[in-house]
Order: C-alpha cells, then structure tokens, then sequence
C-alpha cells in the first residue's frame, strides 16, 4: 500500500499536460470572456451582467425546456434500444455476433451532415417516406409537417437516428456484455432460466454500471446538442426548438455577442454537471 | 451458446429490419453519388437514371488527397487518445489519493463545456504560437477533446476487471506499469476498440478546427475540404458531394472490417480465459 | 564678432536641418512608394476556383494586372473554400480574435450592426477622386461609380458606409410553366386579387401554389415578403419618416416624389413617433395579409431550407418559387420542366385602402446588397499601415471593366457599376430592378440579429397559428421598443428624450 502511493501522479502528467495547455486554458479564457460584453476586438468587464440578463431571457429559459424535454426522450429511446439490440446481438453465436456488431457499426461512419439531410428529407412533408409510407398504408390523417409543426418538432428531431443501433451507447453495452464472465451465464442456463429472465434477472444487474454510463454520455451529449438542430429546424417553428447548444452558437457568432455566449456556455456546463451528479448519487442509492 | 429454434428466427427477423434501416444511408450516398441535381431535386429517393462516372473522376484527386490527410491525423489522434486515457483511467481504479474524485471531476467536467466555445479562444492561444498549418496543432487539440470521454469509458472497464488480476500480480512483484500495460490493456481491448471508433467518427466529422488551422488545400482532411463543394450552384453538382463521400466511406469500411475482426478475436480469448 | 559666428552658425544649422528634413522627407515619400505593401483579400465568390473557375480566373487576372501597375504591391488572395457563409462567419470571427483578419473582406451589409470596430468608415475616401474610373462614374468622386440608392440602403446606424458594394441580387418568382399551362393559369398577374384566385386554383388541383421556406440562417424568402407587405402598408407615411440630413445626401424619386430606402436612423424614429407601431391599423393590414397569403405556403414551411424549397420546385410538386437572381443557373441546369419568371402582382386599394395611387400598378423590388462584391476594409489593414493601398485596390475594382465585368458574367448578380455592359441572360432581373424600391429593409437588415430574431420567432408563431394577432401585436410592439432603446441610448439620437 505505502510504495504506491505516488505513482499515481505518473499516470495522471500526460493528460495534464495536455489539458492545462488546450483545454484549461482556453476554458479560464472563456469564462472570463463571460463577465464581460465581447465584441472579439475589445472587451469590458461588466460583472455578471450577463448572467443576470440570461436569468430574465425567455428565450433561454424556453431552451432550457426544450432541451430537458429532448434529453428525457432521448435517454429513454436511446437506453431501451441499446439494451435491446446490444442483447439480441450478444445472444447469437460468437460469429455472427461478430457480423451482426459490424454490420450496425459500419453505418457510424456516415458523416453527420449527410446523415440529418436523410432524415430531414424523411420527415418533408410532401417529399419524405414517412408521410409516404402513412398515405399508403391508409393513414393519411396522421401525415403532418413533423418539424414544421410547434406540437411534434421537438419530438421528431429526438427520433432522428431510430433505431439507435448505430451509436456509441450500443456499442458500450455491446461491449459491456461480450466482457461478463462466461461462467455465470452458462449456470444460469444449467440451473433453466430463459433467456428472457437470464436478461433482466443477471444480465442488467451486472451491466448496470455501464447503463448508467451511457445514460450520463447520453446526457452530456445531447445536452449540447447543436449540429442535429441547426440543420433540421434552426430552432423553429417559433422556439420550439431552440435549445441552448444553438441558441449559443446564434449569441456567438450571428450576433457577435460572445460574451453572452460565453455565459450560456458556463451555465450550460454548471447544469449537466449538475445533470451527472444527480445521475451518479441515483446510481449509488440503487446501489444500496 | 444460447440458441433457441424460434426466438432465432424472431431475432434475426428484427435485426435484419433494423439493419436495413441503419444501412440505408450508406445505399443512399452510394445511389446519389450518380445523379446529376435534376435528379437529386426531382427524384430524391429513387435510382439515378445512369452511372455517371464524371462525378467521381472531378473530384477524385482532392478527395483522396483529403482522405489520406484524414488518415493520417485520425490514426495519429487515436493512438495518442488511447495511450494518454488509459493512463489516467488506470490511475483512477488502483489508487487512491486524496481528492481522487475531485480530480476525475476536472477532468469529465471539461465534457460539459460546448466545445465550440473554446474554439475561438483555442484559435487565438494556438495563433500566438504560430500553429496555423502545423500538424501538432491539429491533432493535440482534438486529443484533449477525445481523452475526458476516454477516461470516462475506460475507468469504468478497468473497474470490472477482476481485481484479484491485479493483485496477485502486484503480490508477484510487478510494477504498476507493467501490471498495466500487460494485464489492464489487454482484458480492455472492447473498450479500447470501442474508443477508437468513436475518436475516429469524432475527427472525420469535425470540421470547424482544421478550417482554421490547415488552410492549404493539400493539407486538409475531408470534412474541411468537402464543405467548398456543398450547395450545388456552379460546376458543381451534389452528385460529386455524394462520391466524394462514398470514396471517403470504402476506406472506412475497410478499416472497421479490420477492427471488427479484432472483435472476434477479443470473444474467443475471452470465451478460452 | 563672436556675435556674427553666433549668428551664422544659427543660420547655418536652420538651413542645414531643413535640407536635411526636406531630404528625410523627400526619401521618405519615395520609399513609401517603393516599399513592399502585402494585401490579403478575400472575395468571396468571385474567387471560389472549385465551383466558379472561370470566374476565379478573371479576378486573379484583375489581381494580376494591379500588381503589373504597382510592383510593390502584392496581393495575397484567400479562396472561397467555405460552403456555407456560417462557416466564413466562423472562421472570420476567430481570425478578428487573434488578429488575422485579411485587410479587405467581404461581408453581409448587415454585419455592420454587430461587428461594430471591425470595419473602417470609407466616408472620407469615397468622396476622394478614382483615378481608375471615367468621368462621372467615379472619376471625380469614388462614390459615383455606384448610383446613390446603392449607398442608401448600406449606410449603419451610425451613419456610415462601410461597404463598398458594386453588385446586386435581384429577385424573381421562377414559375413551373406546365403547371400553369395545364390549369390555364397566366403568369402575368394583374391584381392581388387575381393572384389570390390563382393561388386558390392551384391548391385546389393538388400543388403547393407558393413554394417558401423559412429555415435556416438569416436569410430568407419571407423577408422579402415581409418587405413588401409592410412597404406597401406604409407607403403613405413613408414620406413622413424622411429625415432631412438623409434625404439631402442620397436624394431619390419615384414618379416624381421621393421614394428610397428607410435608414435604421429613420426607422427608429418611425417607432418612437408611433408611425411604424402595431396600434397603427397599418400594421393590423400587413399581418392580416401576411395570415392569408400564408395559407398557399407549403405545410411545414418554418422548417423548410433553400434545400428542401428547391426540392419541392424541382419536383414539380410546388407552382411557383420565389427566389433570387443567384439561383437562375441552378434552376436552368437542374429543371426537368418548362420554367419562366415572372412577379408578385402589385396590391390595390381592395387590400390597402390608403394605398397611393403611384403604387397600385407597380411591384416593389426587393433585390438589394446581398451580393459577392461587399467589400469593406478591416481594422487589420489599419494595423498592417496598408489602408491607403486597400483604398486605391478598391477604387481600381469600382470599374466596369474590372468587378463589373466579373459580375456580369457571374449571371447569378446584376453588376451595379455605372457603365457595365448588361448581360442579356439577366434581362429579366434588370427589368424588375427598375422597380419602385421597398422603403423598409429585409428585418435582418432592418434590425439587429438579437431583434431580428425575436421578430421572426414571433412571426412565425402567429403564423403557425400558436398565438392570435393581438398577441402578435403587443410582442412586436415590445420588440420594437426595445430596439428603439437600444439603437438611441448606442447611438445618441438627437431626437431621442
């Protein structure tokens, strides 16, 4: 115990080093800019100004709504099927495991961009599957401008992406399950159980660290979400779904108001540390 | 292994749906990469009318170019991601220190804060340094994204790995170092193959660092490179922005079959041990 | 005796310090113009070699040939290699923060509002002689080369110009000629009226009588629309909002009267005098016009982009769309049917009863700056002492047959250089620019992004129907105000108690 009580500072220099000089510094940079209105020019210290300001700002706080909302659906989408198909995989033969786990990592290599121009051409109203697929089928009355519609905008963007076989939350718990221990499945098998009890009854217990890791990851993630939001609906219709990653990126570099901008993004970072926290002392009560 | 008749053929009847679904887009780059923008405008989910090779054969000598810059920065951002996360990740898991927690907040905390706010203030620090075009500029940024989600992935894995491993190595003698590089990594290699898939996904996407750093057109990786062909307007039509990308996804696909591969191997050591 | 020594020692080394002055200064002239001078421009779309190679080849032999008349001078181009201008934004607002920014850029007219101590007032340069220019296009003031409303409708709430802006973009509605053959629709819209019933015919057969989209950055169609209902709402009392010191530096006429563009100075005053205010039944006229033209909108427009609006065109599933002169090469190489241009009617009295009578037979163009010759200069030339060398580049592209030139060729831009031979392929844009102009600018010109934002949100609401008119009302009246505000307590308007 005693000779290694030091060594630990060996493994944590490089990733110091590295952050102080490209992350922490820049950060400081950043929230320092937040106490003052930057123009990126000049700046003047003016106090928590902006913070005040993004206290009163319906606009913000409207994002914040949007954003909780989104990441509620999220985690629940996300977590559900990651389990679902991560188990479906796991349960064949280790070879087509393999073939099966490739064939829905392969799909992560589609750049971003191209792939929300797919599916905000899915959801066009006129010239998108989805819309085509209800009319023939007959439910014509369902068919609606999903992102051009207050009521369903937010909801569709959060959908983009089903079945979420093709993310890192599946391949984490993919993973998660290919590393359990042989043995302890195999007796559960011996001792009768189903695969359907073997699942919820040892499966998940035992995964169930690596669970609430991907609802965490789901959290800061999509907490942040941006890119997903500019490309589909820029926010609208209105401020249905304006959420603080874009409405940052609006304060930041539509409006020049990077000070402003820089107090959303501290904010935001206070929030989903606050998000992760919660999660974490969730996990250890359930624990218990 | 668990194999039922019926269920079986249930689950493949649902992964092969889903797998579709996922897929898609690849077909749909591949399909796309043919039309010209009447096409595109006109018949968006349909086939194109004929091959047109013209779109490749405009394009392909930058592309390539890009990719290989792409390549090349992304494998040299992952190794520098896998060796620096795991370090810290290791440490986390056999030691204990005094603020231990704290720490390992400071460093996910950095996860919390949108990174497209420390790109300005990044940009200013790395200009005063004269890193514009420097290869080291590029990539060290994108690591200190990448190696917080490392930590948290992999701190994680090393704690479920049977603790009594490491123990009775250490009871044998051996240093931490070794202890981690020749049973911690090993038993790690899902997490770590699924940690290089995911830096890889994450500097083939971004765009907006290498836009301010390479600003030569041989030196950019793809995602940079591509944006000057978006919008069809001009000589150009999303036909090419389409086999560019399908010209970028065949090396991926090679690569990820590769790793997939290392996939099998890491179940059948697991299944022996 | 000592005296006289005294003296002419005095005298001697007076004379001696001037000649030595005069010859440090006569050096002193000579090296500046010796002295190697670097000028990094960027021009946007006229020099993007990878779409638009014919074009980029042009102004590098324009950069060319300025640098065979002044060997000193060496000018560095930065190629358009970034897709979407939010990219450009990006990468310009890193490159003010650690001090890159190129001398001459091109930007947004717009951007002045918030970039606020990135640019230089050309004021004094413009009223300078261009050496390059003929008489009466610039020769004898800069600012000639370009007609007066140009600077108009550029000029920032402070007053100045920080463009130069010697291109346009003119507007038309591109019409899907088959469509309007099979229901026996004329694309010569007589009335408002007329054009309503046509609308409602073509609803009626299954199409989308007016494709529009309104997502994505800034920029788009329903601005022009909001221009013109809100102009045509106004007209009478637009003469009221002229202020003198503007009226008398960019004098224009319509029919007689005077007629130009609103300038942000004005239109805040419009707000503070309670002329431009949602209690004016004036603004209850354009949002009720706004509610019902929006009814032959696509469904889901708030998310539809210039993508998905081409789309919806080019599909053949949407009538009619309005667009502007850049897309005119997109649409001619891409249209699988029959396409031709043509206007929005004028409205009349049925819809604005106190409409002038000079306005119920004619349109109002709402083509404007938006165009890839926005140039203005960069605080960094000033750091880089290279200002006066920037000037003389710009005056020398403030000819026909250099920028203009290029623009015309471009087909996708009306050049705005006086002299600039006309390109036939555009005849129809030209035409419509001949147009009375809107007296109120596009709402991103006409307020901040931050307002301009707000206003659109609430636009949108009403229209999507979330909230009523009057809620409308009272939030854009609160917009409104807050932009007086904001506008008096930066700018200190005289006018403002």
């Amino acid at each position: 115990m005693r000779k290694k009580r030091y060594g630990f500072i060996f493994f944590l220099i490089p990733i110091f080093l590295l952050l102080v000089v490209f992350r922490y510094y820049p950060l400081f940079s950043a929230v320092y800019h937040s106490f003052t209105t930057w123009n990126v020019i000049s700046s003047k210290f003016v106090g928590f100004q902006n913070y005040v300001l993004l206290f009163k700002d319906n606009l913000f706080i409207a994002s914040l709504r949007n954003i909780f909302i989104y990441i509620l659906v999220s985690i629940i989408i996300i977590t559900v099927m990651a389990i679902i198909g991560a188990e479906l995989i796991f349960n064949l033969r280790s070879k087509l495991s393999a073939f099966w786990k490739y064939l829905f990592v392969v799909p992560m290599i589609v750049p971003y961009t191209v792939f929300i121009l797919i599916w905000k051409f899915i959801y066009n109203p006129y010239l998108g599957i989805l819309n085509g697929s209800l009319n023939l089928i007959g439910l014509s009355s369902l068919t609606q401008p999903w992102l051009g519609s207050p009521q369903t905008a937010l909801y569709a963007v959060a959908f983009v992406g089903f079945p979420f076989f093709s993310t890192a939350q599946f391949l984490v718990i993919l993973s998660s399950l290919q590393n359990l221990d042989r043995s302890i499945l195999e007796s559960a098998k011996l001792d009768g159980a189903t695969t359907l009890k073997r699942v919820f009854k040892i499966d998940l217990p035992l995964i169930m660290d690596k669970i609430v890791l991907i609802i965490i990851l789901t959290i800061i993630w999509n907490f942040q979400a941006f890119t997903n939001f500019y490309l589909l609906t820029f926010g609208g219709p209105g401020s249905s779904t304006l959420v603080p990653g874009l409405y940052l990126y609006q304060m930041a570099f539509e409006n020049n108001s990077m000070g402003y901008a820089c107090a959303i993004g501290v904010i935001m970072a206070i929030i989903a540390l606050i998000l992760v926290f919660i999660t974490q002392k969730i996990e250890q009560l359930i624990i218990k | 292994m668990f194999k039922r008749k019926l269920p079986l053929i249930i689950v493949i009847a649902l992964l092969s749906i889903f797998a579709v679904i996922s897929l898609y887009p690849i077909f749909f780059i591949f399909i796309t990469s043919f039309k010209n923008n009447t096409e595109f405008y006109g018949n968006f989910w349909g086939f194109p009318s004929k091959l047109r090779w013209s779109n490749y054969s405009q394009i392909a000598g930058n592309v390539l170019t890009w990719l290989k810059n792409s390549g090349i920065y992304s494998l040299l951002n992952v190794l520098l991601d896998l060796t620096i996360a795991s370090l810290a990740a290791y440490a986390f898991v056999r030691y204990n220190f005094k603020y231990k927690e704290i720490v390992f907040y400071l460093i996910i905390g950095l996860l919390m804060m949108p990174g497209i706010l420390l790109v300005v203030p990044m940009f200013v620090e790395v200009t005063k340094w004269h890193g514009i075009n420097n290869i080291w500029a590029l990539i060290l940024p994108w690591t200190a994204s990448d190696v917080p989600l490392g930590v948290i992935i992999l701190r994680r894995f090393f704690q479920s790995e049977p603790i009594e491993l490491f123990e009775s190595a250490e009871i044998d003698g051996a240093s931490e170092f070794r202890i981690f590089t020749q049973i911690a990594i090993p038993l790690a290699k899902p997490a770590l193959t699924t940690v290089a898939i995911l830096d890889i996904l994450f500097t083939v996407n971004d765009f907006v660092w290498p836009m301010l750093i390479m600003t030569n057109n041989s030196d950019k990786p793809l995602a940079v490179g591509i944006l000057q062909y978006t919008g069809a307007t001009g000589s150009l039509t999303w036909g090419n922005i389409f086999a560019a990308y399908s010209l970028a996804m065949i090396p991926m696909i090679v690569v990820f079959a590769l790793v997939a591969r290392n996939f099998v191997n890491a179940i059948t050591e697991g299944a022996i041990k | 005796m000592s005296k006289r020594i005294l003296i002419f020692t005095l005298a001697l080394g007076i004379v001696m310090s001037l000649v030595m002055g005069g010859i440090a200064f006569a050096d002193q002239a000579t090296s500046t113009q010796a002295t190697p001078v670097t000028l990094t421009v960027y021009f946007e779309r006229y020099d993007y070699p990878s779409k638009f190679p014919e074009l980029a080849q042009m102004t590098e032999n324009i950069v060319k040939n300025y640098e065979k008349l002044h060997p000193n001078v060496q000018i560095k181009l930065i190629p358009d290699t970034f897709g979407e201008e939010t990219n450009y934004e990006t990468w310009l607002t890193a490159q003010f923060a650690a001090g890159t920014e190129p001398d001459i850029s091109w930007e947004q007219y717009y951007q002045r509002w918030v970039e606020k101590g990135w640019w230089i007032p050309l004021n004094k340069y413009l009223e300078e002689p261009d050496p390059y220019a003929a008489p009466g296009q610039g020769r004898e003031h800069w600012k000639d080369c370009v007609p007066n409303f140009v600077w108009d409708s550029i000029i920032a709430p402070d007053g100045n110009s920080y463009t130069v802006d010697l291109d346009w973009v003119e507007t038309g509605v591109f019409y899907n000629k088959e469509i309007f053959d099979k229901l026996g629709i004329s694309p010569n819209f007589t009335t408002w009226d007329q054009f309503m019933q046509d609308l409602k015919i073509i609803k009626a057969h299954g199409y989308i009588p007016f494709d529009f989209g309104m997502s994505g950055t800034t920029w788009t169609p329903y601005q022009w629309i909001d221009d013109i209902f809100t102009t045509s709402a106004f007209a009478d009392q637009v003469p009221e909002m002229y202020m003198p010191k503007y009226s008398e530096l960019y004098k224009q006429t319509y029919d007689g009267e005077e007629w130009r563009v609103l300038t942000p100075e004005e239109t805040a005053k419009a707000i503070y005098d309670g002329i431009y205010s949602t209690n004016n039944p004036r603004f209850v006229e354009f949002l009720k016009l706004m509610k019902q033209f929006s009814e032959y909108w696509p469904s889901g427009f708030t998310s539809l982009d210039y993508d998905s609006m081409l789309s919806l065109f080019l599909s053949g599933k949407a009538a009619m769309v309005w667009l502007g002169s850049w897309s005119m090469p997109e649409i001619a190489q891409s249209a699988p049917f029959k396409w031709g241009l043509t206007y929005l009617p004028p409205l009349s009295t049925e819809q604005i009863p106190q409409l002038p009578k000079i306005f119920q037979d004619v349109s109002f163009r709402v083509g404007g700056p938006n165009g890839a010759a926005q140039y203005g200069i960069t605080i960094g030339a000033e750091k880089n002492h290279v200002v006066s060398w920037a000037v003389d580049f710009l005056k020398y592209l403030s000819t026909p047959n250099t920028m203009g030139k290029v623009a015309a060729a471009s087909e996708m831009y009306i050049p705005m250089i006086k002299g600039t031979e006309v390109n036939p392929a555009i005849a129809f844009f030209e035409k419509i620019a001949s147009y009375p102009t809107r007296a109120f600018m596009d709402p991103e010109g006409r307020f901040p992004p931050a307002i301009a934002n707000e206003y659109g949100t609430i636009m949108e609401n009403y229209l999507v129907g979330s909230i009523n008119m009057e809620t409308a009302q009272k939030q854009i009246q609160e917009v409104l105000n807050e932009y007086v505000k904001e506008m008096a307590s930066e700018y200190h308007y005289s006018w403002y108690k």
